[in-house]
């Protein structure tokens, strides 16, 4: 058995699955990391992918457009966001507490959304042809290194090309410095006449647009149906995920792949037949989150005023 | 009270609503006008297993005043969605069209129901006095607890293929579930046939009794065409989670599965990305989902649990005979009418392969092979 596991062919599929997997976390961990950026913590995320995989899913189901799907799963999210905009920007209400709080929003809204567009025969599950991965040409044909990178899916390639937009536009741009100072002392920031409630908006909608995106992805490209919660927490390990990656995008881009491959792992040996506990595989990228955070300590990268309103004096 | 105040106290109260939504049981109330798909084996499900009509009303006109109407509700986490409460919705619809004991049924489905809220959407249907039987999920067992001493005369069913003991007795009922057991060896009788990579897969959810019976059914009907098959097998650890359980699929086709029993939601997606790759649904006919792909599926019929719950509210009600339900759980087989193998889809199976499961089948309902329901986890060849 461990000699099929160490087969080349086999250790490509799982590298593979690995990118498929991660896909949906990382549009929402890398949204999510601008937001936290910016100083603002948003616990909505799973609900937002909801509502971003539902809408996504309605857009293709009556349009046939898978495309326009991914754009309105992607509005869609920006939307649900702009609400936590008025409440954590505007109200300045408890930043945890309004995630939450959108969250169980997003929750029930989907469901209903889903029964009033949809009805509830129980006699069939709506359904879309989905996506089909999109080979680049001449590199799909490296060997190995082609099916594993250049084999996947259009929304696989964006999102870690949406990694490497976010690095250089916070690392390399004047508006990344500014988001960054906004995270770490907003007051800077006004000081300099720039509006510290319209940068927290921006990061917002932008993040909930991520979130959209990699909800959307669930129905458009894993599965062609929606159901309630198919989300299944995608949304809360992304959370997790920024943290592990202390805030860093190539970081939390590392941790995403560390999260997806391990997951991508134990199905493989489920599937192949290793006797080997694969709850552990399971466990270990929580268990590893909880350990970074424990030694992470005073070299956190976390933004100083995270979860902090800003008041205007 | 300043603008924002204000705001932010009708935002709360619009959370609170909006959270409530999920909470409340959403209410799926079914067509009686549906028409209902006639299989070839209904008619021996009925002749086997249940009453006849004949026989029903000889009793009922000993009694002192015979029911027209009932109305049965079923309380569960699952939404609609879901195979398990759609081949309980389906088997309802039958027996309302049936019009079983000349009864105008009334069946609803209360889909979402959370743990917290069981007890109290259970006793406010209780309290009503207008349901004849509640049905609750296998999960709900602390609940029905409480429910059936709360109101003794609540015909109360608890509904589970988890072989523990379910305190059934008086007016609480335990119906098992294990619905599925002769179905899910014939589709692995299909598998076996079709496969031509010589290897089959199955991807569940959890390893627990209602997913490893079928599986172990499977696996067993699988061998006893192609004894040399391999078996890959995969739990995706989750209830609901399509796209991981797609992942599943594709992992078992990498190592050459090349038709895939699926459980959950999910594995027929990557099916349909790989040509020669074909599927088998669960508790539902599934080939609608994909019928490029779906060769069948092993179908749950709760009809005689339906109608056994009847006959027994029945008694009570015209005759005043007492619930008496026994502890041990109340099992319909395939030869019962508890469970069938659905439509073959002839677009991809072979005449003959149809013939041979039917062929099988047909032992079954004679009494000539006997399935036997194991529990074991099964693990990859």
């Amino acid at each position: 058995m461990l000699s099929e596991f160490l087969n080349a062919a086999f250790l490509v599929a799982l590298v593979a699955a690995t990118f498929r997997m991660v896909t949906p976390i990382l549009f929402t961990a890398i949204g999510l990391l601008v937001v936290n950026r910016g100083g603002i913590v948003d616990l909505s995320t799973e609900g937002v992918m909801l509502m971003g995989a539902l809408a996504g899913f309605t857009a293709a189901y009556y349009s046939g457009s898978l495309w326009l799907g991914v754009l309105v799963g992607a509005l869609t999210g920006g939307a649900i966001s702009l609400l936590t905009a008025f409440l954590v920007v505007i109200l300045k209400m408890n930043q945890s507490v309004s995630g939450i709080a959108i969250n169980m929003l997003a929750a029930g809204l989907s469901f209903y959304l889903f029964r009033l567009i949809y009805g509830s025969s129980g006699e069939t599950v709506p359904t879309v042809s989905t996506f089909d991965p999109l080979p680049i040409p001449l590199l799909s044909e490296i060997p190995v290194i082609g099916k594993v990178f250049f084999s996947q899916y259009a929304l696989t390639y964006l999102a870690f090309i949406m990694v490497v937009l976010v690095w250089a536009f916070l690392y390399k741009t004047k508006s990344g410095l500014v988001i960054r100072c906004t995270g770490d002392n907003p007051r800077t920031v006004d000081t300099k006449g720039i509006s510290v409630n319209l940068v927290h908006t921006a990061l917002l909608v932008f993040g909930g647009m991520m979130y959209g995106i990699g909800g959307a992805f669930l129905p458009l490209v894993a599965t062609g149906l929606y159901v309630p919660g198919i989300s299944a927490g995608r949304g809360w390990i992304a959370i997790a995920i920024v943290i592990f990656g202390n805030f860093r995008p190539f970081r939390v881009m590392f941790g995403a792949l560390l999260f997806g491959f391990l997951d991508a792992l134990q199905l493989q040996i489920q599937g192949i037949g290793i006797d080997f506990p694969y709850q552990l595989l399971i466990a270990l990228p929580y268990v590893l989150t909880i350990i970074v955070l424990i030694i992470g300590g005073k070299s956190s990268g976390k933004p100083l005023h995270l979860g902090i309103p800003y008041h205007r004096e | 009270m300043k603008l924002t105040n204000m705001l932010i106290v009708l935002f709360v109260v619009a959370m609170l609503v909006a959270a409530c939504g999920p909470s409340e049981p959403e209410v799926v109330e079914k067509e009686v006008t549906r028409v209902v798909k006639e299989t070839v084996v209904e008619t021996v499900i009925v002749e086997v297993e249940v009453k006849t009509e004949t026989e029903a009303e000889a009793g009922a006109e000993a009694g002192a005043e015979e029911p027209t109407e009932l109305t049965m509700v079923a309380i569960s986490p699952n939404t609609a969605e879901d195979p398990w409460p759609q081949a309980l919705m389906q088997s309802a619809d039958r027996v309302i069209e049936e019009k079983y004991r000349g009864l105008d049924m009334n069946f609803e489905y209360v889909e979402n129901v959370q743990f917290p809220d069981v007890e109290r959407v259970g006793r406010e249907y209780a309290k009503s006095g207008e349901v004849d039987i509640l049905w609750f999920h296998t999960s709900y067992l602390d609940a029905v607890s409480v429910l059936r001493e709360e109101f003794p005369d609540q015909l109360i069913s608890i509904t589970s293929s988890v072989y523990d003991d379910h305190k059934a007795g008086s007016n609480q009922y335990w119906m098992n579930a294990g619905p599925v057991l002769e179905s899910s060896y014939l589709g692995g009788v299909l598998a076996g046939l079709m496969t031509e990579s010589n290897t089959v897969g199955v991807v569940a959810a959890y390893p627990v009794d209602s997913q490893t019976m079928p599986m172990n059914a499977y696996i067993d009907g699988v061998r006893s065409v192609n004894p040399d098959a391999e078996v890959k097998v995969s739990f995706i650890e989750s209830w609901y989670d399509p796209a991981k359980a797609r992942e599943a699929a594709e992992t078992q086709i990498n190592a050459g599965t090349d038709v895939l029993f699926s459980i959950v939601f999910g594995p027929f997606e990557a099916a349909t990305k790989h040509p020669g790759v074909s599927g088998i649904g669960f508790l539902v006919d599934q080939i609608y989902l994909a019928p490029e792909v779906v060769l069948t599926s092993p179908i749950a019929k709760w009809d005689p649990r339906i109608k056994f719950l009847i006959d027994e509210w029945w008694e009570h009600k015209v005759n005043g005979t007492p619930y008496s339900s026994p502890a041990e759980a109340i099992q319909f087989t395939m030869a019962d009418g508890g469970n069938e193998i659905g439509p073959i889809n002839e677009d991809l199976v072979p005449q003959e392969f149809i013939d041979q499961v039917m062929d099988i089948r047909q032992q079954i309902l004679d009494g000539e092979l006997v399935v036997q329901a194991r529990f074991e986890i099964p693990e990859s060849d």
